[in-house]
Parts: C-alpha cells; structure tokens; sequence
C-alpha cells in the first residue's frame, strides 16, 4: 500500500479545488469568514477551559471555591447579543449568496439533465446530440434544466461550489458561470441506491472558450454522426451505455428493472394488455419513443421516453445493436451488410456469444 | 452490625446522617437493602414498576443496540479503507450505512438519556417515589423491545438499505424489507411518547414540598425540555411512516411522484419529527453537563435561570429550523430566508450554555474525576460541532457543504461528540448511585481520553474530505481522499476501543468495585441524599429540598471519607442560599 501524503493530490488548496465559477470565490470567502470567526470563538472557550483547568485545578477537600456570583445580568446580556449580531451579519452574506445562485439571468445557455440510476445525460437541444458529458461555454451563465426519471438525484460540482437535488416529477433549475477553461468533476450527492457512488464523472464538465464553443458542438455532433454511419454496430454498444439504456436492460439475459435485449429481435413478445406482436424494428423504435405504449409481460412500465433525446440514427444504432444480440437479427445485419465491429465478423458473434 | 433499613430510615430524618451511616459494614450510605435486592427473581425485574429497575433494563437494552450500532460503523469504516470493493459489495455497504444510523439514532441515542438515565435519576432527583405512572413506564420499555425485535427482523429478511432517512421515492421502490422496519420505528415513536408524556405528568405533579420550578435542577429542566418535543413531534413521524408503508404496500399516492406524490413533501414530514429529534438528543446531554461542571468545579451554576430557559428556548425554536435539511431540496428561496434565519436563532441558546458552564469553572476547585473529563472533553467536541454548524446555517456556504462529508463530520461531533460523550459523562456520574459500586478512576479517565483523541482522529479528517468534494454514503471514491478516508478509519476503530475501556472499567467495578458511600462526588442535588444504592421507595416520606447547587453546603468529611451536607442545609437551607437562585 503506498503512502499517500496528506495533501500530495492537493495542489488546489488544503480544503478546496480550485475556483472556477463565479460563485467560487463569494462562497469561499464566506467559508472563511465563518472559519475565522468560529476559530475565534473556539480559542476562547476552549482557552478560557484549559487555563480555569489549569489555574483552578483541584485543591485539599477541605477548601471550598471562594464565593463568586452566581450569575452576572449585563456579563450573561453581553454574550447573548454579541454572537447575535455575529450570526445575523453570517445570515445576510449567506442569504445574498444564495439568492444569486437561485436567480438565473435570462440569457443563460440551456442544457438539459436526465438524470437516472446510475448516470447523468447531457441533452443540447440546440446542437441536436446526448452526451454523458457537459459542454459548457467559459464566461456566459449556463443554466441546466434537470429532470429525474427514477429517484432522487442531486447533480453537485465541487470546483463550481454549486449543487442542487433533482426531484422527479419536477423541473429543478441550477445555474453557473464557468470562469476557467478546463475539466472539472460532477457527481451525484444525493443517495439512489447500488451505484450511487459510481454517478460521478472526472473531466464530466468540459469548459470551452465562449468563441470555441460553437465549434466545438459542431465538432461533437459531426464526430458523433459520422461514426454512427460508419460503425452503427460499435456506435450502438456506446449509446447502450452513454444513453443509459445498461441501467436497465442487460445484453447477457441478465433479469434486471426491465427486458434483457439478449435474443429479443425477432422473438414474439407478449404484453400486459393480452396482445403480443413480433421484436422487429418497428416494435424497438416505439418502445424508445414511446415507452408505454407496449408493455413487456411481467414488467412495469418504468422506461422514460427518449422522445427529442435521440436522433434518427441514433436509433438505428442502437436497433442494428439489438439486432446483433440475436440469432435472428445477426442474420439480418448480415442481409443488410451491416459493417462489422472492428472489421472481423469473429468480433461481432463474440459479443452475441458474450450475451 | 448496624445495618441502614427502610424502618429507620423511615422513623429517621430525611437523608442518612453522616454519624449514623460510618459503619463498618460499607461507607456512609451505602444500602444493604436497596432497589437491587429488595426482591428477588427474574419476574421481579420483568414485571416491575420501580422506575429505577427499568432505568436498568433500558440501560442494557440500549447498550446492546450501541454495540450493534457500533460494529456497523466499524464495518462501515472498514469498507471505506480504499476506493472500491475492500470487504463488501456496494449493495451490503449500502445496508451497513443505514442500519447504522438506524439503529443509532432510534433504538440508542433517542432512548439513551432520557430513557435509560433518565428514567433512574429524575423522580429521585426530583424527590419524588416513582413517576407518575409506573405501567406506562414499564410499557414504554416493552415497546422498546418491540421495535428493537422488528429491527431484528429487519436484520435478517431482506435488510434495510435507503438511509435512515427513508427518502421517498427510493424507499417505495427499493426491495429491501421497509415496511418491517417502518414498523419498527413506529412502536419505537410510541415507547418515546410515553416516556415524554410520563416525564411531563411527574415533573408537574409529583414534586415535594419546597421543589418550585426554580430549585429543579438543571437535569430535570433538559428531560422536561426534551418530552415537551418526544410528545409533540414524535406523532408526526408515526403518521409520515404510516403514510409511507401505505403508499408501499397499496400505491395509494402521497409521497412517490410515480403515484402522483411528492418526494418534497415527505422530506418536510420527515425532518418536522427529525430535527426536533436532534434536539431530544442533545438537549439531556446539556443537562447532564451542567450538574456536572457544577458539582466537579464545587461551584453553583452560573446563571441558572439563563440555562434552565435556553432549554426551553431550544425546545421550542427545534421545531421551527428543520427546512435547514432541505436547503439543496427545491424550496422557494423565502423558506429558505426564514428556515436559515430561525436556524442561525437556535445557535444562541447553546452558545448561552457553554459560557455559563466556562463562568462556573471560573475561579471554581476543579476535581478532574472520571465524569468531568467526559463533561470537559464535551465542550470541546460540542463547540466544534456547534460553530460548524454555521457553516451549514449559512445559505450560500450550505449549497457547496449539503451532503458533504462535512454535514457527516459536523452531525457526529454534536452527536457523538456531544450526545454519546454526555451520556457517558453521566453514565459515571451516576454509576455509584445506580449500583453502589465505585469504578477505577484512573481507567475511567483512560477511556475518556482514548474517546476524545481517536474521536477527533475519525472525524476531523472527514470535514476537510466534505470541503473537498467528497459527498455522503460514497461506497466508492476518488483515490486523492484515501488518505483521509484511512486517518479515520484507523480513529474509529480507536474509538472503539476507548469505549471497550470504558466498558471494562464499569463492568469490572460490578465484580470488584468498592462499596460507593451515599454522596461520592460531593453533589448537591437530592438523588445524593439517599442512599446507594437507592431503596426501593426512594424515599419514605418527601426530602427537604434547598438550593440543588449550594455546594458548599456539603462538606467532606475526612474521617468516613466522604461528603456529608451540613445540617442546616438538610434542615431546610438557609435563606441567603435559597433565595439567591
């Protein structure tokens, strides 16, 4: 085991990551001043306990403490208002700190949160992709419109010393100004269950210089298309996990919250309603887009809609992925010359095998 | 072999004398026939209606939920030694970290003063025979045990795993066994209402002549502060969980979003019950703090009635700040405004205490007895467990703090540190009167030391890993906190073993300890007036009650070696000293 030293990986300071919003540097500076202060106090009680320890230690039985007063009005007024006026002075800092933590200007760049067990999805409704990261512009407020599809959830980035729970059920609304180009650390805080802790990204947060951030997305977008018309089988496994979909669905039969997609192409399927139809692909492309409307028998209709989430072809990978994962679907990825992963046919009956 | 016996303690005076208790069977005031041994037999202490009998029962039941409380945190701390799998799966971590706090705050903390020390030392100290109803006493402790038994249950089908806080809308979907648990928290709500409501009752009527509002000691005004909430807030919760099991079992919807509930909503009920709850917590603790630095600095308390009101003070604004819980949650920002305002409000009562209690050390004769070690080490810890509180008070500061190793750190040094620690300050306290033995002194103060240095070892670390980032019930971790994480888990196990010492040194006084005189530390307050341990009846006819605090109204007597009152004081106090409160 080595030795790790107390604060090696601390290079941003000895309590806190380096600030990077512009709410960073207000919230600190109150830290400390309620640091101090408390620091303060904590020497005089404590002092005052070590030096009447000291000065008035134990003395023969036989003496009595001489007579002190046993209460003092103007001594018992003056340490009633002084930590008072101290703790409405902390109140008000604290209380205009958070009133504009809670106040998103009106120009703010929207992105929107999908939280669920166990990750966070990035929506840009403007540059039309997901991503399990966050693109953000440096120098504009940024303002995430976070929904939970499950439990709660809490989306919290330290170095931005910002936090706030997602409430399913209800819009919950955070805003940021990023004030550092770089990659910072999200993570949930809010407890949701076995994986709780793995809802954490380090470099989730990708900062850009405002004139860059255009660019960027574009780059993104174009990066992300591309490889699905390359590669829509490889591209799929990825959306399986960047989208969300390994939360729920295994692809090795696995019984989880819902159907295993292992041999699901081309089987029937029965529903709760009574009826059954075939897993072609038509059923796949509902089933994402409208989740209830079929319900898979012994299931319970807990799938979020990814309705304005995933492109066209984005869907199309993630079916061509579903396809490979049956016997019936392998053959007609071969009908269709779905390029291989990687290139060796061996590679794509491995991962069905794998299942 | 003169021998003290209830006939002539009856015929006598109202406390044993100093001449007639030096003899040579045991020191002053030790009782041969006392509450122990007036009957015999298992049914004896089964069906008994001596509130000090089930002072003792409650005393063993909630130390063995300690110990089970306490081995999941070591469990807890053992998986944390690295990031990832150390000794358990995610799954198990999550059940270890909730049984935990469950067991912790339910079935240990709530009961442990009030409940446990409480239901010993207040009708004695109050001068009275018994509380004010006996069954509802002995029913309370049955109901104890019956929570205790659905936490067993708990235990072995299926577990519990959503935090002791139950957060909907995890807890109605999760498959572990909630409604059991549920259940147990609900008789357990019941066995804390009647204790409250017992306490309440016999405070107010079962005081001798001469016991007036303010010649109660300060004890005595923390428990009646503390029912005053197990009464009131304590239905709230029973309806919350009600409410939960319902929704879990029927999917009637109130709380669950999926039912057309609100997760919020339940997190308002929830903490209405459980920040007052914080306070049933401490507020015993401050009690037993103040007899204790009185009687070990041989001073009065300083400023008697502005601690006697702060625990009122505490008890009735404890209702009004538990929004603080709920900062990050989705309130409006004017509940926000007024939640951190009335929280900011509660810290002056407790700021109010600790002075107080610095002022009468002042100039004071301070005997560093096993007790006052605790009471000392207690203001240390609660004073760091208060001032970080602001931290947490203040709105912009509590958005990056919220369920941050930080809130861990802080809560465990109010509750640990302030709670646990006051509690076993007490437990010494009152050892020799509870069982007519006295503990090694040098051990004890041993254990206190142990407790307080590996206390601070675990838990300081964990307010620098919350600054950090890292946040709460984390099975897995970055690799930068490791060596925090390590520093506290080596500390807790520390603490484990600085609360082993303290465990021998008590369990060892039963087999060899000395007989313990009626008044070992020289207190002032009336349990020290009859003997130890106490008879069955307290006391045969009502104690002549004088300032709970004039401690130099007791005097040590070198030649029986122990402390005896000065007779004018037993006669009725003199007018200077009462009057003076």
């Amino acid at each position: 085991m080595p030795f790790i030293p107390p604060l090696a990986d601390y290079g941003d300071g000895l309590l806190f990551r380096t600030q990077a919003s512009t709410f960073a540097e207000n919230s600190d500076s109150l830290f400390w001043m309620i640091t101090w202060i408390s620091v303060v106090f904590f020497i005089i009680v404590v002092g005052a306990m070590g030096w009447f320890m000291w000065k008035y230690r134990h003395r023969p039985v036989e003496t009595f403490a001489p007579k002190t007063p046993s209460h003092n009005l103007p001594l018992e007024l003056t340490w009633t208002v002084i930590p008072t006026l101290l703790v409405i002075v902390i109140f008000g800092f604290g209380f205009t700190g958070y009133l504009d933590q809670r106040t998103p200007p009106a120009d703010a760049y929207e992105v929107r949160v999908i939280a669920k067990k166990w990750n966070f999805t990035f929506v840009y409704p403007d540059a039309g992709f997901t991503d399990s990261k966050l693109y953000i512009p440096v120098g504009r407020p940024v303002r995430l419109r976070m929904v939970s599809s499950d439990v709660l959830h809490s989306f919290w980035v330290p170095a931005f010393r910002s936090k706030w729970d997602i409430v399913p059920g209800r819009d919950s609304i955070i805003w940021f100004e990023c004030t550092e180009p770089g990659e910072y650390l999200y993570q949930c805080t809010e407890y949701c269950g076995k994986d709780h802790s793995n809802m954490i990204k380090e470099g989730g947060v990708v900062a850009v210089p405002l004139d860059e951030f255009e660019d960027k997305l574009r780059e993104i977008k174009t990066v992300k298309i591309q490889e699905l018309e390359d590669d829509p089988l490889g591209g799929g496994e990825a959306l399986f996990k960047d989208a969300g979909c390994a939360a729920c669905h295994s692809v090795d039969g696995a019984k989880n919250a819902c159907p295993t997609w292992e041999g699901l192409w081309g089987t029937t399927k029965k529903f709760t309603d009574g009826t059954s139809a075939i897993a072609d692909d038509a059923y796949i492309r509902e089933s994402i887009l409208q989740p209830d409307a079929k319900i898979a028998e012994g299931f319970r209709n807990n799938m979020p809609s990814y309705k304005g989430q995933l492109e066209e072809l984005q869907i199309m990978a993630l079916t061509t992925y579903i396809r490979s994962l049956s016997e019936e679907g392998r053959a007609e990825n071969v009908e269709r010359d779905v390029p291989p992963v990687g290139g060796e046919p061996e590679a794509e009956d491995d991962s069905g095998a794998d299942g | 072999m003169a021998v003290e016996t209830p006939t002539d303690y009856a015929a006598g005076e109202a406390a044993p004398s100093p001449e007639r208790a030096a003899v040579p069977a045991g020191p002053p005031g030790y009782a041969e026939d006392n509450y122990l041994n007036h009957t015999k037999g298992l049914m004896s202490w089964l069906v008994t209606l001596d509130h000090k009998r089930i002072g003792m029962m409650y005393l063993v039941g909630v130390m063995s939920a300690f110990l089970l409380g306490g081995i999941f945190a070591l469990l807890v701390r053992a998986e944390l030694w690295t990031p990832g799998e150390t000794i358990v799966t995610a799954e198990t971590y999550n059940r270890f970290f909730t049984l935990h706090g469950a067991i912790m705050v339910f079935l240990f903390i709530i009961p442990s003063v009030p409940a446990a020390l409480g239901n010993f030392v207040l009708p004695v100290m109050l001068g009275a025979k018994d509380v004010a109803f006996p069954r509802m006493n002995l029913a309370s402790f049955y109901l104890w045990c019956g929570g205790a038994i659905f936490f067993l249950i708990t235990l072995f089908r299926g577990s519990l795993d959503t935090g002791w806080t139950f957060y909907v809308p995890y807890s109605t979907s999760t498959e572990t066994a909630v409604v059991t648990a549920l259940t147990g928290v609900f008789i357990l709500g019941f066995s804390s209402i009647f204790t409250g409501l017992n306490f309440i009752v016999t405070v107010h009527t079962m005081r001798p002549p001469g016991m007036e509002w303010f010649k109660m000691p300060l004890f005595l005004w923390a428990i009646y502060a503390t029912s005053i909430i197990q009464v009131l807030a304590t239905p709230v919760l029973a309806v919350t969980l009600l409410l939960l099991a319902v929704e879990r079992t029927t999917g009637i919807g109130v709380f669950d979003p999926a039912y057309g509930g609100d997760p919020v909503l339940f997190q308002h009920f929830f903490w209405f019950y459980s920040h007052p709850a914080v306070y049933i917590m401490i507020l015993p603790g401050f009690g037993i703090i103040s007899e204790l630095i009185s009687t070990f600095s041989r001073k009065h308390i300083f400023g008697y009635r502005f601690i006697a009101y702060s625990s009122i003070a505490i008890a009735l604004f404890g209702f009004l700040v538990w929004g603080h819980h709920m900062f990050t949650s989705g309130m409006s920002t004017v509940a926000a405004f007024v939640f951190s305002l009335l929280t900011f409000s509660v810290s002056i009562p407790s700021a109010i205490k600790v002075f107080n209690w610095l002022a009468t050390m002042y100039k004071g004769n301070i005997w560093l007895a096993t007790p006052m070690c605790y009471a000392l080490s207690f203001i240390f810890l609660f004073t760091i467990g208060g001032l970080t509180g602001l931290h947490l008070g203040a709105l912009a500061t509590d958005i990056h703090l919220h369920d941050s190793y930080f809130v861990v750190s802080h809560f465990h040094y109010v509750m640990v540190g302030g709670s646990l620690v006051a509690f076993l300050g007490g437990l010494f306290y009152w050892w020799p009167k509870m069982t007519g033995k006295m503990y090694n002194d040098f051990w004890g103060k041993i254990s206190a030391l142990i407790v307080f240095l590996a206390f601070n070892l675990t838990f300081f670390p964990q307010f620098i890993l919350g600054t950090k980032g890292m946040p709460r019930r984390y099975y897995n971790y970055v690799p930068e906190f490791q060596f925090w994480h390590q520093v506290s888990t080596v500390g807790a196990f520390m603490l484990g073993g600085g609360l082993l010492v303290a465990a021998v040194v008590l369990v060892h006084s039963l087999l060899r300890g000395k007989k313990a005189p009626a008044n070992p530390w020289g207190a002032a307050t009336l349990e020290w007036q009859c003997s130890s341990p106490p008879p069955h009846n307290n006391f045969d006819h009502p104690p002549t009650v004088g300032d709970p605090y004039a401690l130099n109204r007791v005097v040590y007597d070198p030649d029986t070696r122990s402390y005896r009152q000065i007779d004018e004081f037993s006669n009725g106090g003199t007018p200077q000293q009462t009057a003076k409160v």
